[in-house]
């Protein structure tokens, strides 16, 4: 072959390997972060949210789950919405945040900039049941006990919940509502005070955490009414859920994650799937339970259907909250 | 003997009683409740603060009005001049209100930069100017100082405390 | 005795983990430097060290935890005495005398005693918390809404006694104070207070910006005379003047000794920690001090009393946290997250379930109060070199840790600007001689105050009758009212005694003459 075919042949066998390279890779191009992650908190360090989110890190640096470091990002102040604000303004594929309760509520009462419509959610983890617990030198045996009086005696039980609209709010509406009664709501700051108020006797209820709650029911200085979950709470198994006393409510606080809308497709697979992998690890089960958490992981397909019946049933109970208040 | 007369004492009273004004209309405005059934409501504290303020506020400048009546019966009396230097308190010495502009301006100027320019690099920038014009007579002994801050705030904030510092321009 | 030989149990236990002695002492160095640092306080301790606690053993790692706690608590006091900065709420008091010793040159003294009360305090503390912690945690859930507004409306009364020449100027402070506690996301309605729509202001004003701008910042921009550049006695650095003498030893003894139990028990109760007890202790060291104008003007009983009830109340906030499982202040609010984060949940059943890591615990408490204070001691020369460095750029430095400190809590800008404010704000009031302490007071009560009388009233439906017949809430409006108008009501007791016994007197002697 003289100098001219070698050089067409050359160049011909290179093109094929470029064709044959590029027809071999997978339709959709993978993203990856090629920067650290950052995962942002609406409270400061210490908060719910805050461990939740630490724990999801850990876990992550621990199974190297991530070729780039995550890191925590605390932006706390008005009810983690300047954390969402933030998120909204960056719109970077390279943060994420937490959410909670306060995720949907807030938005709902008007004292947000932003709004779940504002965001794609991502993955869902998991539930936080409630457990409503009675203080220590309660006369109530039996929910129907407690439903009696409080209806001869309207207004004169008083309910112990974080905030003055919170799950636990709403867990004392809907069953104000369902049982036809009217139980007073007393909104205190954290779990602490509510915890202090039960033990001294100055509330008749209150809505706590299991995770919180359960050493001082095994003790004997807290009594139980009902938990709000699916399922009985597995530590304390003998307190029956809400439902299988026959009312309507298993309202428990949403622990998913979220990024900014125009993030595209490939970018919230990435994240759903590593959290995928981060929910299927031991060490998370471990977590979860250890903190009274029900898992329940959906991805970013499945999360979001339940992410708008999860906003739906806010709307209605948040509304029903502050119509009462006007 | 003729009692000292503070002027500013009188527009800070006037002033809290404008401020006591103030917090009762925006509560109207925000449309606060004083009181709901039986429990106080949202306007309940801020409007007794504010009631607080202003009678406060009312006394020292009523205790001031008091004093000018004063010393306008003593001028008649006495025929000394009553407003002569030391009668009226000085409020500000000319020193106080170069270093009030000093550390005020330096610090918003800071705030101000600390996101394009990096909160590190404008800190550095401050310290130096107030360095100097709080009276270190060199420059060169301010931006030493300034930049020898500047490096322990990072080694301190930045790497132990691992506090996000806004980060401008120059990835700082 | 049952009691020595857990302790000796909880010693042997270091013993046998020399390295838990070595992270006490690591904690409290770390505490130190935090607290120390404008703005940074002991909860920001603890949540920066937690992460290095995560391979270590629960013991080793609550320890270290500790021993920053106190730390930062001491901390806070040097920046206090040095810059007129108080690190956290508590230092504040601290500020009163131990700014105005600094100034004129008896910083040593004032540093010293600090680091003695808080010792003798903290250490006092953990016997008694050996002693009684699992009886008197009922004594800590007994106060509800309607115990705690009556203990407010007491502290509320005390700033009264500490308002320096013009009650009125010290009123409008705290009347000031108290609206800006009012600022946020009601608790009640969720509805904004004069929140103007920003967002940064919902979860209301801390009060650390507005101490750090008050205190901090206003002292910065007042002019010293040029030759008044802190006067630091070479000779205060002696070893032996940082030892309060004999004298001094006697001033404070007795108000130390009050402040210890008076701290422990404010300590106690969840959500009134250590601010209270230090102010609290303050007044009543100045009420009932034999040198009382001296208060605020240098008494080194001011800073004795503050300190001791300020570390007193440390370790009685631990009582609840470990023994009902109800954290008594934001820093043991992150400590329980850390031993929960451990695997040890607190709770009635913590000592009986885990007496071997309880009682290393307070086995190790000893250890870090004897390292804070040989720290303190040992360091004191070298935090007194920093006196010695020229004003301007002295000043210069302490604003840039100011701003940047207060940038540090909340990760926020708005946060400076807030400082800043304030800082303008405290200048007016310290020409216009109007106290800032009130003000840096008010706001930490007034939220717990608003909050509690709500609360009280939706659980007495209304009923004041009902909310202030309990036990408790008389007892303690009884002491506020006797503290208001006690010294007024004794006085004009004392004078009518002197006329009548004058009377008395001229009487006698007319009819001697007669």
């Amino acid at each position: 072959m003289n100098k001219n075919h070698q050089i067409v042949v050359l160049f011909l066998l290179i093109l094929t390997i470029m064709v044959f390279g590029v027809i071999s890779q997978p339709a959709q191009a993978q993203w990856k972060p090629d920067r650290p992650v950052t995962l942002l908190v609406g409270n400061s360090a210490g908060g719910g949210a805050d461990l939740f989110a630490r724990a999801i890190a850990k876990v992550i640096a621990d199974y190297k789950l991530c070729e780039q470091p995550v890191v925590v990002l605390n932006k706390p102040g008005g009810s983690h919405s300047i954390a969402y604000a933030y998120l909204r303004e960056q719109a970077s594929p390279y943060i994420i945040a937490v959410t909670s309760s306060s995720y949907f509520t807030v938005p709902l009462t008007g004292n947000s900039p932003v709004s779940p419509t504002d965001f794609t959610p991502i993955a869902h983890f998991s539930k936080d049941p409630n457990m409503v617990v009675l203080q220590p030198k309660s006369p109530f045996k039996t929910i129907e006990e407690l439903v009696a009086f409080a209806k001869a005696n309207p207004g004169k039980l008083k309910f112990a919940g974080s905030s003055n609209l919170s799950d636990d709010t709403i867990i004392c509406e809907l069953l104000n509502e369902q049982a036809g009664i009217n139980i007073q709501y007393v909104p205190f700051e954290s779990g602490s005070d509510i915890l202090a108020a039960l033990l001294g006797g100055h509330v008749d209820m209150g809505a706590m955490s299991p995770a919180e709650a359960s050493e001082h029911v095994k003790n004997g200085d807290l009594r139980t009414l009902a938990v709000s979950a699916f399922d009985r709470y597995r530590d304390l198994p003998d307190v029956p859920t809400f439902k299988e006393l026959g009312y309507d409510i298993d309202q428990q606080q949403s622990r998913a994650v979220i990024i900014e809308k125009s993030a595209p497709a490939e970018v919230v697979t990435y994240y759903s799937d590593l959290m995928k992998k981060v929910s299927q690890t031991p060490e998370w089960e471990d977590w979860l339970a250890k903190n009274g958490m029900v898992p329940m992981f959906l991805d970013s397909n499945d999360y979001k259907a339940y992410h708008q019946e999860v906003l739906e049933d806010y709307k209605v109970n948040v509304d029903k909250i502050l119509s009462k208040n006007k | 003997m003729p009692k000292k007369i503070n002027k500013a004492e009188m527009i800070f009273g006037l002033g809290a009683i404008v401020l006591a004004i103030t917090i009762f209309l925006i509560g109207q405005k925000t449309k606060l409740i004083f009181f709901r059934g039986t429990t106080p409501g949202a306007a309940f504290m801020p409007y007794l603060t504010a009631a607080g303020i202003g009678l406060c506020g009312f006394w020292l400048f009523f205790k001031q009005l008091l004093n000018m009546r004063q010393s306008k019966k003593d001028k008649t009396n006495d025929k000394k001049d009553n407003n002569t230097e030391e009668n009226k308190i000085k409020f500000f010495k000319k020193q106080d209100i170069k270093n009030f502009i000093v550390v005020i301006v330096s610090s918003i100027l800071i705030v101000i930069l600390a996101n394009p320019l990096g909160f590190l690099i404008s800190l550095t920038l401050g310290i130096i100017a107030m360095a100097k014009f709080l009276g270190t007579p060199s420059w060169r002994t301010s931006i030493l100082v300034g930049i020898g801050s500047g490096i322990s705030f990072y080694l301190i904030f930045d790497l132990f405390l691992k506090v996000p510092l806004p980060r401008g321009l120059f990835g700082i | 005795m049952d009691l020595l030989h857990n302790l000796y149990l909880g010693f042997s236990i270091l013993l046998d983990n020399p390295l838990a002695i070595m992270y006490a002492i690591v904690g409290v160095l770390a505490g130190v430097i935090i607290g120390a640092l404008p703005g940074l306080g002991p909860s920001m301790g603890i949540a920066v060290l937690l992460p290095l606690t995560y391979g270590m053993q629960p013991v080793t790692g609550i320890i270290m935890l500790a021993g920053v706690y106190y730390g930062a608590m001491y901390g806070g006091s040097i920046s206090a005495v040095l810059i007129n900065t108080p690190g956290d709420s508590a230092a504040v008091m601290t500020t009163l005398d131990g700014y105005p010793l600094a100034v004129q040159g008896q910083a040593g003294k004032a540093l010293g005693i600090a680091a003695y009360a808080s010792v003798i305090g903290g250490t006092v503390c953990v016997v008694v918390f050996m002693l009684v912690a699992p009886i008197i945690a009922n004594f800590a859930v007994a106060f509800g809404p309607a115990e705690y507004f009556s203990l407010m409306i007491l502290g509320l009364t005390s700033i009264a006694g500490m308002t320096g020449k013009s009650p009125v100027k010290g009123f409008l402070s705290a009347f000031l104070g108290l609206f800006v506690a009012t600022i946020g996301l009601d608790l009640v309605t969720g509805g904004q207070r004069y929140t103007l729509g920003a967002i940064q202001l919902f979860e209301g004003i801390d009060f650390i910006p507005v101490a750090m701008g008050l205190f901090g910042i206003a002292e910065i921009i007042t002019v010293k005379n040029a030759s008044s550049d802190i006067n630091v006695d070479q000779s205060s650095i002696k070893i032996k003047n940082l030892f309060p003498n004999k004298q001094e030893w006697k001033y404070c003894a007795p108000h130390i000794f009050r402040g210890t139990i008076l701290g422990f028990i404010i300590g106690l109760l969840p959500g009134a920690g250590a601010t209270i007890a230090a102010f609290l202790s303050y007044d009543l060291a100045k009420r009932t001090s034999k040198r009382s104008d001296l208060f605020g003007k240098g008494a080194i009983e001011g800073v004795a009393a503050p300190e001791c009830a300020n570390n007193a109340a440390s370790m009685g906030a631990m009582v609840p946290m470990f023994t009902l499982g109800i954290p008594g202040s934001g820093a043991t609010a992150v400590m329980m997250g850390a031993l929960m984060m451990f695997g040890l949940t607190p709770g009635p059943a913590f000592f009986r379930n885990n007496a071997d890591f309880a009682w290393g615990l307070i086995a190790s408490m000893y250890v870090g109060n004897v390292c804070l204070l040989i720290l303190g001691i040992l360091g004191l020369p070298i935090f007194i070199k920093v006196l010695k460095v020229k004003a301007p750029i002295l000043n210069a430095v302490v604003m840039g840790f100011i701003l940047i400190g207060s940038y540090s809590l909340n990760n926020s800008l708005f946060n400076v600007g807030l400082t800043i404010f304030f800082g303008a704000l405290g200048y007016v009031m310290k020409k216009l001689e109007i106290p800032a302490a009130p003000m840096v007071l008010a706001i930490v009560l007034g939220a717990m105050t608003e909050k509690s009388l709500r609360q009280a009233m939706m659980l007495a439906d209304g009923n004041i009758g009902t909310m202030l017949g309990k036990p408790i809430v008389i007892v303690v409006l009884l002491l506020a009212l006797g503290l208001a108008f006690g010294t007024p009501i004794i006085n004009a007791i004392k004078r009518a005694r002197k006329s009548s016994s004058a009377k008395k007197a001229d009487r006698q002697s007319d009819v001697a003459r007669a």
